[in-house]
């Protein structure tokens, strides 16, 4: 591989490891193995942010007795965002493989990870979850200063999966909530847990040392958010590979929504101009986004339905235009990412939506490699955007025409993944072709749909395949050669016969 | 000998025929390419987008018809416009254009080429300006000198090209039916004339198509429905018929009117409008007249005399008696007011203020004649001139095209772009034979005066074009020289042309030596040049811009896009309820439906005159009047377009008297025009203003909250360059839902009626902390009660 796909590889590596194990989001089958470990103590950190909410939970292990293999089951209840799983050996802290072994009725996700050691291991569990908290109040006039958002969850999350017995060996369990900011405007405690706030701490923290017995434990932290809360509604992704323009042509449909509170009243533009000159317009409204995107692209585009929007500005990567003799020893190698910011045609207040389309090319050598006749495709499954949520993702990737034999590898859990394992036919639109550009059998075409994505579900999707070199060099060429050949050979024939009636 | 004034290119006669054809083609093909890259301006500086304001709707239409396909089209009623009576618009447009660029794009995708249909719409016209110049190609060969027909063609198209008085209705996005329309015009011209020389059916049929692809296109055809019956009426009268013309016209109109009315738009109505009368009119005449040569043919001359008197007086009578019978009775409907409006100029300012409001119906201004067309407007005079000199039966055509034409361009600013295409031909006759003239290098000969009487009379018979061959004969000398002094005798050529008398021999008038052509040709070529310059020019500057998306320049120079149209636009297709009902003045109806796919109350489509002055009067009246006509008509949304701020000179209060005065025919006692004047007669928004005018939902709508952006001080409007008083208009019934960046549109959301049943003044006022003002009993009649 290339030093140039560098920046996905370790993506891809560990993509291909798990991608095997993890194929869909489907529900349990069958009863569930049981865990060799049993959670000791178990501390929680909540990050509250906008539509996105990181959570890592770091479970003290031990042995449980009687219980032959080296597999912990893991249940995580609520919804099923992103998820990885940290874990040490003893020295440093490494990403653990996660097989999904399915959800269960009650919203419980059940995953199994073999921890590095048996001696009573660490495990985190890192998840970004989206929309956990919601704007209270829910409509604000366009004037007001801030908006405030609630989180409220179940303190005993963590250990929903587990039964009454093994709940109580238990010992402790700290859940500590983060604001993103120290303005707290209320917490809510529930009786099991103790509750440790300072004033002025930007997050509360509570524990409890006896679980059993417990009933739900529902607390709540009422907090600031200094921004408005944006959030894709659907992102409909298309990517398109081509070997004779050595392109990867990316396009995003976006339908961006501020999912903070709604608007209270009509929008004044008088006001929001004041706002600005205040520069305190960005709390209640989108008025500007950022897209960080791979290095080395081109034609960058963004527009919506009624056409192309001025208001945007892209930064390329690349060499700078001039160097001093000084800067020459820092250069580095050319890896730097390329930013497109865009500005939406209207500023973006509460509840309000706009939809636009933005893409580019990139060059096709950092997204593709050969390996004998097998191509290797590692594509970002999205453009990760910070702190906002993905609620509906559908990609579909479109390969060369004459592309066979597809293996797709994905590095999560998605909802549906279809692609074509027939061979096109000539003469009939094949499912899972999709004819485009001077295409005559069509391209086969990877769908993949899923549901709450983040800001970490940009790791790559790593597709095989195969060509054979007549079909990708020349199928094109001649498809064109026999139309235009075709026409001429009409045009001879119609010169040749006379049509005139009598004489 | 035949003596050269500079070395002709010796080539093989058949070698120079093949190079010549070979020649023509790239040309030809050189001129399609220029016509088309120089409408490409709007594209290359903004982007591929829909222009101004009735392409919208055309996009719209193309966009259902490539959709749902053709029998939804057909069938399409549309709910979202003239709401709430909507509009049947399947049976109420020229279908030609959509079809066309449908089908275009449905081919592309058979083919496996994905291109938008917005792509096919904005490039439609640009590559149909391609076609108009191969179509004028084929027009100005026909009408053009024997020997030099071809150059006349190259040259006609190459003026059709460029001309800016056709770019005007054909840069790139803007799609509109005059985009194909006048493709269809010069094409069935000439096949009309092609089908008329032959006196052929086929070509007579394939101009009826060609009209009936022109009846779908564009409301225009009624100009080639009068057009070709006058040509054959004009020849009849110079006692030109034949059965030629005949075969050409019946043909023509038989299946040309047969064709028309299988659009539903037209319907019956080249049987029941008076437009169409001269063409059924000519067709009877000309039947008529073929029936009397019959006659003729078989009656002895004396009888038939007396036959044919009375038969003309029959006839003529009973036309008249027909036609006045149906006009009264009704089955022939009057001419209508946009008809009028041609005849009379003043017509519509008085009883169509709708139709004149639109500023391409107002009368053409004597400079824009030089702007559209530069040279060729003094090259035209010329052309025709010419065709009167050869006067055949294309000539006469041409003679009769042009003076229609220029009637009706000096009429109507819009119609400027019919008269294009006959400037275009006359000015290439007059350019082709100045070039002509002055480029043929055989020099006149000098005759030596020996028997001048004997070769006079075969002088005649021998060709001008093979007189210039090589046969040294003393008879082909004269003849040359003859040529070369018929070309000579033009009235342009004769200031160039040196008079020589040879010694002792007879004076031959010509053109002699290098310098007595170069100076002519010079000079054209430079107007030639200059004349490419000017279209680039007024192309780039004047006809370039989409009018939805403004440019204006940053400091540094670099192009600033203003783009609030489609800022608000957008914002009402994407954050208001799907069925929001939005009232604007008609002018943005087409493009409230294109950009924001919501419902309007009226478009661009004028059909209703009584539902646009409804607007007109809501516009104008105070809040409290309006306010129960928004109700009843469901507006949501009050969408105005304000300049004040920016600059932009098109918005509505300009166009506000329009307004009052559609709503005053109409309404009478409710709006007056006059009211809105001050007392010295002045068109005021600043403190004079009157109180009719700043109590019109019009201003307040334009300058609500307009102050604050000063600062609460007075605020300076720069389309009408005045101040705005610092306290501005008070709105009850309204709420500023949205307005643009630079304020340029802006969108009122109308209040639902107040919950407590208090009028919106109370409600206001209560909200606002003020107290009720009690009903005081005046002091004076308190007293006197007391």
């Amino acid at each position: 591989m290339r030093a140039s796909l560098s920046w996905l590889l370790p993506l891809a590596s560990v993509a291909i490891a798990a991608s095997q194990q993890i194929p869909l989001t489907s529900a349990l089958t069958g009863t569930l193995p049981s865990s060799a470990f049993k959670p000791t103590s178990i501390s929680r950190t909540v990050e509250l942010g906008g539509a996105l909410t990181k959570t890592s939970t770091t479970y003290n292990l031990e042995k449980a007795s009687g219980v032959s293999g080296q597999e912990w089951i893991v249940g995580v209840s609520g919804q099923e965002g992103y998820i990885e799983a940290w874990g040490s050996d003893g020295g440093s802290r490494k990403e653990l493989p996660l097989t999904r072994l399915g959800r269960t009725g009650e919203d419980i996700t059940f995953y199994s990870i073999t921890p590095p050691t048996t001696d009573s291991p660490i495990i985190s569990l890192m998840s970004v979850l989206s929309h956990q908290s919601t704007p209270v109040p829910a409509s604000l006039p366009q004037l007001a200063e801030s908006i405030g958002l609630l989180w409220t969850d179940d303190l005993l999350a963590p250990v929903a999966y587990l039964n009454p017995a093994d709940r109580a060996l238990v010992t402790e369990l700290k859940v500590r909530v983060k604001t993103p900011t120290p303005k707290i405007i209320a917490i809510q405690n529930p009786n099991g847990f103790e509750q440790v706030y300072s004033k002025g701490a930007a997050g509360v923290t509570f524990i409890a040392k006896d679980l059993s017995g417990l009933g739900p434990q529902l607390a709540s932290v009422h907090y600031q958010n200094p921004e408005a809360v944006a959030s894709f509604r659907t992102l409909d992704r298309l990517l398109e590979v081509s070997h004779w323009g050595s392109n990867l042509a990316v396009q995003d449909s976006i339908d961006l929504v501020n999912s903070g509170p709604k608007l209270l009243g009509h929008f004044a533009r008088i006001d929001h101009q004041k706002l600005t000159m205040q520069r305190r317009s960005t709390a209640l409204s989108i008025t500007a986004l950022s897209f960080t995107l791979p290095p080395r692209i081109s034609s960058p585009y963004y527009y919506d339905i009624v056409g192309n929007v001025s208001t945007s500005n892209f930064r390329a990567s690349g060499p700078p235009a001039f160097q001093l003799p000084s800067q020459k020893r820092k250069a580095k190698k050319n890896n730097e990412f390329s930013q497109l910011d865009i500005r939406p045609r209207y500023p973006l207040m509460g509840g309000w939506n706009y939809t636009f389309t933005m893409g580019y090319d990139a060059p096709l050598d950092d997204y593709l490699k050969k390996n004998g006749d097998k191509w290797l495709l590692a594509v970002p499954f999205l453009t990760p955007v910070k702190d906002v949520a993905v609620d509906d993702v559908s990609i579909e990737i479109r390969l060369p025409e004459a592309a066979r034999n597809i293996k797709v590898h994905l590095p999560f859990a998605v909802d549906s993944l279809t692609y074509p394992t027939e061979a096109p036919s000539f003469f009939r639109t094949t499912p899972g072709y999709h004819k485009t550009f001077l295409d005559s059998t069509g391209r086969p075409t990877i769908k993949i749909t899923k549901k709450n994505c983040g800001d970490r579900h940009g790791s790559a999707i790593l597709i095989e395949y195969t060509t054979s070199p007549l079909l990708d060099l020349f199928q094109k060429p001649f498809a064109v050669a026999a139309v235009v050949t075709s026409l001429f050979l009409v045009v001879m024939g119609i010169r040749r016969i006379d049509f005139t009636i009598g004489k | 000998m035949v003596s050269y004034a500079y070395p002709p290119p010796l080539l093989h006669p058949t070698a120079s025929q093949n190079t010549s054809a070979f020649l023509r083609t790239i040309i030809l093909f050189f001129i399609a390419g220029a016509a088309v890259a120089s409408r490409e301006f709007a594209v290359v500086r903004f982007e591929s987008i829909i222009h101004e304001f009735d392409p919208w709707f055309n996009f719209r239409a193309t966009k259902v018809l490539a959709k749902d396909g053709f029998y939804e089209f057909w069938n399409w009623f549309d709910p979202t416009a003239w709401y709430p009576l909507g509009r049947v618009v399947g049976g109420t447009l020229y279908p030609g254009l959509m079809v066309t660029s449908g089908l275009i794009w449905k081919v592309l995708q058979t083919l496996n080429i994905p291109i938008d249909i917005r792509e096919v719409c904005v490039q439609l016209a640009p590559a149909f300006s391609g076609l108009t110049a191969f179509a004028t190609y084929l027009f100005a060969k026909e009408v053009g000198k024997e020997g030099s027909s071809e150059s006349t063609g190259l040259w006609a198209a190459l003026f059709i090209g460029i001309a800016p008085g056709y770019i005007s209705r054909s840069v790139a996005g803007s799609y509109d039916n005059e985009a194909i329309a006048i493709f269809i015009l010069m094409m069935t011209f000439y096949l009309w004339i092609k089908a008329l020389k032959l006196g052929s059916a086929m070509w007579g049929g394939v101009t009826a198509l060609f009209y009936f692809y022109m009846v779908a296109a564009w409301g225009g055809y009624a100009f080639i429905t009068n057009m070709l019956p006058l040509h054959v009426f004009v020849l009849l009268l110079m006692g030109r018929y034949s059965s030629r013309i005949y075969v050409a016209y019946s043909s023509f109109y038989a299946i040309g009117t047969l064709a028309s009315m299988q659009v539903p738009f037209v319907g019956f109505l080249p049987l029941l409008t008076s437009e169409h009368m001269s063409s059924l009119g000519v067709f009877g005449l000309l039947q008529i007249v073929a029936f009397v040569q019959l006659v003729k043919s078989h009656v002895p001359p004396k009888q038939f005399k007396s036959l044919f008197r009375g038969f003309i007086a029959f006839g003529v009578t009973l036309a008249v008696a027909g036609l006045l019978f149906m006009t009264k009775s009704g089955k022939i409907a009057p001419w209508t007011g946009r008809f009028y409006s041609l005849w009379d100029t003043g017509y519509a300012r008085i009883h169509l203020p709708l139709v004149s409001s639109v500023s391409e119906h107002q009368p053409t201004a004597w400079p824009s004649f030089f702007f559209d067309l530069q040279m060729l407007i003094y090259l035209f005079p010329a052309g025709v001139y010419m065709c009167f000199r050869e006067l055949r039966d294309e000539h006469v055509f041409v003679i009769i095209y042009s003076v229609l034409a220029s009637y009706f361009a000096g009429v109507m600013v819009r119609l400027m772009l019919t008269l294009t295409p006959v400037v275009c031909v006359s000015a290439a006759v007059a350019v082709s034979s100045i070039f002509e003239t002055y480029l043929d290098p055989v020099e006149p000969t000098r005759v030596t005066p020996i028997d001048t009487s004997a070769g006079s009379t075969d002088l005649l018979e021998v060709p001008a074009g093979s007189a210039a061959g090589a046969s040294p004969s003393k008879k082909a000398k004269k003849a040359a020289a003859a040529a070369a002094a018929a070309a000579s005798s033009e009235p342009s050529s004769s200031t160039a042309a040196v008079a020589s008398r040879a010694p002792g021999g007879k004076f031959v008038p010509g053109i002699y030596g290098l310098d007595s052509r170069m100076i002519p040709t010079i000079t054209f070529f430079f107007l030639l040049v200059t004349f490419v310059l000017h279209c680039t020019w007024v192309t780039s500057t004047a006809y370039s811009s989409p009018s939805v998306v403004l440019a204006s320049r940053n400091a540094d120079g670099s192009q600033a896009i203003i783009d609030d149209f489609r800022e608000a636009y957008y914002w009402l297709r994407q954050n208001t309820k799907e069925d929001a009902k939005v009232m604007s003045w008609w002018d943005y109806g087409y493009q409230i439906a294109g950009f924001a796919d919501r419902t309007t109350l009226v478009d661009n489509n004028t059909w209703n005159n009584t539902h646009i002055a409804m607007v007109g009067k809501t516009m104008s009246v105070r809040e409290e009047v309006a306010y129960p006509i928004l109700r009843k008509h469901d507006v949501d949304y009050v969408l105005v377009i304000f300049g004040g701020l920016l600059g932009f000179s098109g918005d509505d209060l300009n166009k506000f008297l329009w307004m009052v005065r559609i709503s005053e025919g109409i309404w009478p006692e409710e709006v007056n025009e006059q009211k809105f004047f001050t007392s010295r007669g002045e068109y005021k928004v600043d403190g004079d203003a009157t109180e009719t005018m700043k109590n019109s939902m019009m201003y307040k709508m334009s300058y609500y909250r307009f102050s604050e952006l000063y600062g609460g001080g007075p605020a300076q409007d720069r389309v009408r360059q005045q101040q705005i008083p610092a306290a501005g208009p008070v709105l009850d019934t309204l709420e500023e839902a949205f307005t643009s960046e630079n304020w340029i549109v802006r969108i009122y959301a109308v209040k639902k009626e107040d919950n407590l049943s208090r009028d919106h003044r109370a409600a206001n006022a209560f909200a606002g902390g003020k107290r009720k003002k009690r009903a005081k009993v005046p002091k004076k009649a308190a007293r006197r009660s007391a």
